[in-house]
């Protein structure tokens, strides 16, 4: 393991891998920091560049831009009280308080040193769990993983926002777009309708960038075109940036206590950064020892949340990795660009491919303490880019995302998909249905195609019932949707 | 309250879902195990969502009943329809331009100046990065074929 431990880093080390983790820290505090623009539109723009390349750099760029994206999406948190992105709801609530106060470049680098102390912790929790996940994935087979993905898909219904039944929806259509393309057992073509481009089976690049890039433009125009907003003026102040490193030490209880939080967080398939975000506020008003002043720009209220931010993406990558389950959307897409790859997470990922995983932990951690570094130094003028109007923007972003589908199918067909997944998404939108339940569902389908073939090779087609772990883990599905209906009416009944 | 748009998109849903399970039904039986179990799933799950959601939730809508669909998404589904139509008559780039230009004209109101440096600019960026500096090669529409 120690061996997988330092080739892993070895690869994450070689220069090309180094820079493209820049170029994705670099874009994705830029994209977390526009406000209407996510983390998912930032994977959306570049996973086609990504597909282009070797396994560790396309994960550098892509987890660059991941991390990244948690403290630009603070910066707009702290200037203009509006959240760059969902996860960055909490940080508006001391943050913009502190820098109303004069104190923004202390707030910022609040953000920055929490985020990195948080990543870390979240790093050395998957680091440190890989030993035992490798125990537990070995003693698995094909109908649990099956089974799993089944489980996955109604955790992520019944966390997302609204009803768990369009969530359940959502994942079914998602494996059901997975299904076309040439099936892999007997080579026969399904819902291919004589086009050459499906024969491969959707890709799911073009899908992302017109789920989450296209349907997002949409939004943003509704949102107007000339974005101009009020912001806090910032002043760069080596004091305040000092203060804002010593602040994540000052108040350590709060700073591990809402690490770990975020760590578990993220371990569960469906709950959010945004969840994260709001508990570990919760969390750090509570166990603080002036909750008074949570409200008023207190720096253990910008310390929780953003340091469970960086935290869950430990957490998250346990599933994903270990068992091929993605907890959220941005998981499922690093799942994709795995088995675009030919890496398979799963027992793969922890036996055949752990230097690969190491790499993914190395570059967590890495893109942690660099995009801090970067967060520091250049926070202040970073924060001038974020209020590009959304008239550029949409432009932009919609160019890159054509030109993107295109070059990743190296098909007029990537265009076609990307401009009808982005209406679908919009749609999804509209009507309340999880994106994120969508997306797993489509990532999953063909693995879980794989393990019910091999699953019925190996123990008949009555797998899930006659194999103890398979039928346990059906009842825990069942108690989980019987749960979120009942959960689901007495709120409505509530709310009525 | 359960919009009458909300339920047609419920209903579009069942649609392609048993269209699905229909089409797989023409497939060998290795072929179609998979798609009928999915399709089989999503029906459970849109069953599920029907009776608990649908029937339970005051039903809304009818005749006056406003669109989801504020006048600025009809005008952006109108300008994707024709980036994506642009985009396979001219190609690539000369289609970015073209749009870049029109949108900034006429949905942002910029004057024609700023619109046309943009239009330029960004399509120039993109042949430079891409065609350039990554040597793809991009879609040159279907003027160029024929």
């Amino acid at each position: 393991m120690l061996e997988a431990a330092l080739q892993g880093m070895a690869f994450v080390l070689q220069p090309s891998a180094l820079a493209l983790m820049f170029v994705g820290i670099a874009i994705g505090i830029v994209f977390g920091g526009l406000p209407g623009l996510s983390g998912m539109t930032a994977l959306a723009v570049l996973i086609p560049f990504a597909a282009k390349m070797g396994p560790v750099d396309a994960l550098a760029l892509l987890l660059g831009s991941h991390v990244a994206v948690e403290f630009g999406g603070s910066i707009s948190a702290i200037l203009i009280n509006t959240p760059g992105t969902g996860q960055a709801v909490a940080t508006c609530f001391d943050g913009y308080p502190m820098a109303q106060k004069g104190e923004a470049a202390r707030a910022l680098s609040i953000s920055a040193m929490a985020s990195a102390v948080g990543g870390l912790i979240g790093f050395l929790v998957l680091v440190l769990s890989l030993p035992i996940m490798r125990e537990i994935v070995l003693a698995l087979s094909a109908p649990e993983y099956f089974i799993m993905a089944f489980l996955g898909l109604t955790f992520i219904a019944l966390l997302s926002e609204g009803s768990i039944w369009k969530g359940l929806v959502a994942g079914g259509l998602g494996l059901m777009v997975a299904m076309v393309g040439v099936d892999p057992v007997s080579s026969v073509p399904r819902y291919t309708f004589g086009w050459l481009y499906l024969f491969d089976g959707l890709d799911i690049i073009p899908v992302v960038v017109g789920f989450f890039a296209v349907a997002q433009m949409i939004e943003l125009a509704r949102e107007g075109l000339s974005g101009s907003v009020s912001q806090v003026e910032v002043k760069p102040s080596l004091s305040q940036v000092w203060q804002g490193i010593k602040d994540t030490f000052i108040y350590w209880k709060v700073t591990v206590a809402t690490s770990g939080l975020g760590v578990l967080i993220g371990f569960v398939p469906g709950l959010g950064g945004t969840v994260a975000n709001v508990m570990a506020y919760a969390l750090g008003k509570r166990i603080s020892d002036h909750p008074e002043e949570f409200g008023h720009g207190a720096p253990d209220g910008i310390i929780g949340p953003e340091a469970a931010n960086n935290s869950k993406e430990g957490g998250a990558l346990i599933p994903t990795i270990a068992f091929g389950i993605p907890g959220s959307a941005s998981m499922a897409i690093f799942m994709g660009v795995f088995i675009m790859m030919g890496i398979v997470p799963g027992p793969e990922m922890l036996t055949k491919h752990l230097d690969i995983t190491f790499s993914l932990a190395w570059i967590v951690a890495l893109a942690n303490v660099f995009s801090t570094i970067i967060g520091l130094v250049m926070a202040v003028y970073i924060a001038k880019i974020t209020f590009l109007p959304n008239r550029y923007l949409i432009p932009i972003v919609m160019a890159l995302a054509v030109v993107g589908a295109y070059v990743s199918a190296d098909d007029v067909g990537g265009i076609v998909t990307a401009i009808f997944f982005g209406f679908v998404g919009y749609a999804f939108k509209r009507f309340k249905y999880p994106k994120a339940s969508f997306i797993v569902g489509m990532v999953l389908g063909n693995v879980v195609e794989r393990y019910l073939h091999l699953a019925s090779a190996m123990y008949g087609d009555l797998f899930f019932v006659t194999r103890p772990i398979s039928l346990g883990i059906i009842l825990v599905i069942l108690a989980v949707i019987i749960w979120g209906v009942l959960h689901g009416r007495s709120r409505k009944a509530a709310q009525a | 309250m359960v919009s009458r748009w909300e339920r047609l998109f419920a209903l579009a849903i069942l649609v392609v879902t048993v269209g699905a399970a229909v089409l797989a039904l023409s497939l060998n039986p290795i072929a179609r195990r998979m798609p009928l179990m999915v399709a089989a799933y999503t029906l459970v799950c849109l069953a599920g969502y029907f009776f608990f959601e649908l029937r339970s939730r005051q039903a809304g809508g009818g005749q006056g009943e406003a669109s989801p669909f504020a006048a600025t998404d009809r005008r952006m589904l109108g300008w994707i329809l024709a980036f994506l139509g642009l985009v396979m008559t001219l190609g690539l780039i000369p289609g970015v331009a073209v749009f870049t230009i029109l949108f900034s004209r006429y949905e942002s109101r910029s004057s024609w100046r700023e619109s046309l440096v943009f239009g330029v600019g960004l399509s120039l960026a993109i042949w430079l990065t891409f065609s350039v500096a990554l040597n793809e090669s991009l879609y040159a529409g279907v003027l160029e074929l024929l």
